[in-house]
């Protein structure tokens, strides 16, 4: 390939080298050489560890953050850790970040002992005090405030930063403490998957459903709002395996070239927002060419129950014909839709029309076909199946009206849609994707769930819709370490409304927070507004390796181990595997686990006799539901599910019929539509244009290689790498900006400002921006969550950080 | 001319990027911050559609080591196995090897005043051990190691693509599958 002109060669953050720029100057395009970044000291600079041991060892242990959970091996050498590298033995081989962390534990960043504030809240100044001072005076303090408030004055949050048995993982130790302390002001729905599940929720009436390790068996993946090459990298080469000696092919659906849209057989980009009308439209062209898995649909969805409008029905054949197109609101109210059902509770009540006896029967009634056209009447009413109102409401969103909301192109549209419905098994790899943290998250969801069902893609080895999950996700279960007590219940605060909720005192006044493993002010929405809301807590006790953003401002901090340097169970919480994690080396510094943290809290507040417990006593009790002993531990990973794993194999669903219910009674039940249908995000260009004048640009947020939400941004081998927060915007609307390749920008809207480094680059749609989701673990400046909308997504109450709208201009005044 | 070339794979369409390569090449031969012996650089442009793969390369172990000729010391030398190693004994820093290597392979050492590069992993290679630390983490098998011989053997591969400088120049021991282009 000839050298041309327009291709940029980067690296560290696409800006070249001095030396690069030049041996390769014919390639580069306009490039910016930025060096810089964030000049930490070095590694030797760090004082030696106390000797744990003489000789080398190797120690089993397993990266912990909300990822791929990798096993780790730990190399020491002389009570040092020399070495750490991924088990090759595990299904999954370790990312940069698991093996950087060797850096992490010889950080001189690291918080090294328990320190007071001793300014203001986030002006970083520092008095170190004894641990004996510091629990101490947190335990007096929660008494104090637990005497005149009660528990409700309390939040706790501990996330995944260290996702782990005995620290802040799901069931975990830290979760238990507070259950045990009486508990707390509860968070209402979460940041992370709240749309996933109530999307799965509301149409397969619950579960979750992953086969990473499967898609060797898939002839088909559409990566849909998500980017697998960066957050399932572990898992890719499946996929490439895939492609390569099956001739799968994978599709990518993404308002930017992320990694995986640029390894694609295909790239579709669409405007943020828009997901759930892509889906209709492809909908409309799986029922329009009758494409669909006729059987399928017929045995295991509820597509042919009967439906009848308002009280006497519909003429839906007639009336649909003018109907508005898609994206403009019908004439009719889906929540009026009603199924026939038999006056009995079971789940078969449900009625479909059956075609050889031209009678309504139940739906389960042996060797009738039941329609899944046509319109019926029974006693004077008139009924159409399921299938025949998402017919008419999917007819709506014909290619050209999908292109004119999406932006996708019109050919597209179909020629994906026959594609998906013609390769089988088809994936579509969803995984907790940033298209399901919009304002209407849960209908991309549903649209995903229902081209997996009306192509007979669920419960087949290698098909369906690719969640997340791992074993807890899959339903395997374990306990908790310690046992656990009821609490009366408290009311909660909405996760997205956090700063809101504390400013105004709502639903009542917080005294008291706390935080573990959690990078509450880089990932929760409108983030200024959760600092003003501190001015009303009176103690903020922040727990973490590093003097993180949200530990600056805390009035308490207290160092914590890095994960070699405790003992720890790893139980499946986003790998099918369950993990012992060895401890490789003494603590360092005056650093203590969660684990001891929260057991001597507990201790000074009267209820620690359950958790001052050997270790492996409180993993016995976690792993006793899952049939693992923790002498199998001791060998190495184990995996308790069957393998292959084919999520709803046995093909029955936890919803009223036991079928998959495209037609929700969940959803019906809480209020909302029943059938799927496109919603405009409330914050678009094209839905406020008043806002628009102001914030024209949509935001998008996006994950990198180097990081896990706020985790990891205090590797210098990665910010050796990834130094910056960087905005990737389109030429045309760099150009009208007069912002330049590398040139240092401001993004900005009514909630905030942050700084950043411009990546121009025609990988990204016009009108469309994107930044690093959890960046400013270190500099807060560059922190994104500062310009995400607090409002929820409605039917979730999950985050909608992708509806977002930004302006952009030169400089870096923040 | 050597009956043995150690020499690395590249496939493009496996590469998502992770640079996990570069961190285990850090780790295992603990090199400071500042030289990357191994770098993964990101190629991206808009041609018949906008597109982005990345490039891992570390020192390619030519099988005409340029920077060899160049060093005024004598500090580099190529094996018998075909890798090129720097005698940290002999270099002055004199920096001629990174000046004749098209591939900017050899890093300049602040702390030692020396030049350093990729050695192939020797000492695992030597030891029999493995092979570069680099290859034998990547979570994708994007980049992997063999003998030059049966690596050029492979389908679709070249030693030549998009921005690379001319391989006859120094004959790396690489080879790469190219990205398959994406229709958008």
């Amino acid at each position: 390939m000839p050298p041309r002109s327009d291709i940029a060669v980067t690296d560290e953050n696409f800006a070249p080298s001095r030396r690069n720029f030049l041996k390769w100057s014919a390639l580069l395009g306009g490039a910016t050489a930025l060096g810089g970044g964030l000049l930490l000291p070095k590694y030797r600079d760090v004082e030696e560890p106390r000797l744990a041991s003489a000789g080398q060892h190797i120690f089993r242990t397993a990266n912990t953050p909300e990822c791929l959970h990798c096993a780790l091996l730990a190399h020491v050498d002389g009570g040092r850790l020399v070495k750490v590298t991924g088990d090759p033995d595990f299904n999954v081989l370790a990312c940069a970040r698991g093996i950087s962390r060797i850096r992490q534990l010889y950080s001189p960043h690291r918080l090294k002992y328990p320190m007071r504030r001793a300014g203001k809240r986030g002006e970083d100044r520092w008095e170190r005090i004894s641990w004996e001072d510091a629990l101490n005076t947190i335990a007096t303090r929660y008494r104090r405030i637990l005497d005149d408030h009660g528990n409700q004055a309390f939040l706790a949050f501990g996330a995944t930063g260290n996702w782990s048995t005995l620290s802040t993982g799901i069931r975990g130790l830290y979760s238990a403490f507070w259950n045990r302390f009486g508990g707390a002001t509860p968070i209402i729905s979460q940041l992370c998957c709240a749309s996933v599940s109530e999307g799965f929720a509301a149409t397969f009436g619950g579960g979750r459903s992953e086969f990473r390790d499967e898609w060797i068996h898939s002839r088909y993946f559409l990566a849909w709002g998500n980017n697998p090459a960066v957050t399932n990298q572990g898992y890719m080469k499946n996929l490439f395996d895939a492609r390569e000696q099956h001739g799968a092919r994978l599709v990518t659906i993404d308002p930017r070239l992320s990694e995986t849209a640029a390894l694609s057989d295909r790239w579709i980009q669409i405007k943020p927002g828009t997901d759930a009308a892509l889906a209709l439209g492809m909908i409309h062209v799986l029922l329009d060419e009758g494409l669909f898995d006729h059987d399928y649909v017929r045995s295991f969805t509820n597509a042919p129950f009967l439906v009848r409008y308002g009280e006497s029905g519909y003429d839906l054949q007639g009336s649909s014909l003018g109907w508005p197109v898609g994206g403009e609101a019908l004439p009719v109210d889906l929540r009026d839709l009603h199924l026939l059902t038999l006056p009995d509770n079971s789940s078969g009540r449900f009625v479909v029309w059956d075609e050889l006896t031209s009678a309504p029967v139940p739906a389960d009634t042996p060797g009738a076909r039941a329609a899944l056209g046509g319109s019926y009447e029974i006693d004077g009413v008139r009924y159409q199946p399921v299938l025949e109102w998402l017919r008419a409401i999917a007819r709506r969103y014909t290619p050209e009206v999908v292109h004119d909301i999406t932006g996708a192109p019109t050919e597209a549209i179909a020629s994906v849609a026959r594609e998906f419905a013609g390769a089988k098994p088809a994936a579509i790899i969803q995984n907790m994707a940033g298209a399901q943290r919009t304002d209407h998250g849960t209908l991309t969801v549903i649209g995903h769930l229902y081209l997996a069902a009306l192509t007979g893609n669920v419960g087949v080895l290698g098909g369906g819709v690719n969640d997340t999950g791992g074993y807890l996700g899959q339903g395997g279960t374990i306990d908790y370490p310690v046992p656990l007590q009821q609490n009366p219940s408290i009311p909660g605060i909405p996760c997205t409304k956090l700063g809101e909720y504390l400013v105004e005192r709502k639903p009542h006044p917080i005294k008291a927070i706390h935080v573990a493993g959690t990078g509450l002010l880089t990932q929760y929405p409108n983030t200024k507004k959760i600092i003003a809301g501190l001015d009303n807590v009176d103690l903020f006790v922040v727990q973490d390796i590093f003097m993180t953003t949200t530990a600056r401002y805390a009035d308490i901090v207290l160092p914590v181990t890095t994960l070699f340097e405790t003992r720890n169970l790893l139980a499946g919480s986003r790998s099918r595997y369950i993990q012992l994690m060895e401890q490789a080396i003494e603590p360092l510094f005056e650093a203590r686990s969660d684990r001891w943290i929260m057991t001597e809290l507990a201790k000074r507040l009267g209820f620690g006799d359950d958790f001052d417990q050997p270790d492996d006593d409180l993993f016995r009790r976690v792993l006793e539901p899952t049939g693992v002993s923790l002498e199998q531990l001791e060998v190495g990973p184990v995996n308790p599910m069957p393998d292959p794993w084919i999520p709803f194999e046995d093909k029955t669903f936890a919803t009223p019929s036991g079928r998959i219910e495209l037609f929700s009674l969940y959803l019906q039940e809480k209020g909302f539509a029943p059938l799927l249908e496109y919603l405009h995000p409330v914050e678009a260009p094209w839905v406020d244009e008043s806002l628009a004048q102001r914030y024209p640009l949509q935001l998008i947020n996006r994950k990198n290689h180097n990081h896990v939400n706020s985790s990891f941004h205090h590797h210098d081998f990665l910010t050796e790498i990834w130094a910056r927060q960087v905005l990737q915007i389109h030429p045309d609307d760099a150009r009208v900006r007069g912002i330049d390749h590398g040139a240092r920008i401001r993004v900005f809207n009514d909630r905030g400002a942050i700084e950043a480094m411009a990546e121009v680059t025609s990988g990204i749609m016009t009108g469309v921006v994107s930044l690093t989701t959890g960046w400013g673990g270190v500099d807060e400046k560059q922190t994104a969550s500062i310009l995400s909308p607090d409002k929820y997504e409605p039917i979730s109450l999950g985050h909608t950080l992708n509806s977002s709208m930004v302006q952009v201009e030169s400089g870096d005044a923040v | 001319m050597t009956t043995k070339q150690h020499a690395f794979f590249f496939d493009a369409n496996r590469c998502t990027g992770c640079r996990t390569c570069e961190i285990a090449c850090k780790v295992e031969n603990g090199v400071e911050m500042g030289p990357r012996w191994r770098k993964v650089r990101t190629v991206q442009g808009d041609e018949g559609g906008p597109f982005m793969y990345h490039v891992s390369m570390s020192c390619n172990h030519c099988e005409v080591p340029v920077c060899a000729e160049a060093c005024p010391s004598g500090a580099i030398e190529k094996r018998p196995d075909g890798i090129v190693v720097v005698d940290q004994s002999k270099c002055i820093g004199a920096r001629l090897c990174a000046w004749a290597c098209p591939y900017d392979a050899p890093q300049f050492s602040d702390e030692t005043g020396k030049m350093e590069k990729c050695n192939f992993c020797s000492h695992r290679i030597d030891a029999g051990t493995g092979g570069p630390a680099c290859a034998e983490a990547c979570p994708t098998k994007a980049l992997q190691w063999g003998q030059l011989e049966d690596i050029a053997a492979r389908d679709g591969v070249t030693a030549q693509f998009g921005p690379l400088p001319e391989a006859e120049i120094t004959k790396p021991a690489i080879r790469f599958i190219p990205l398959r282009p994406v229709h958008s």
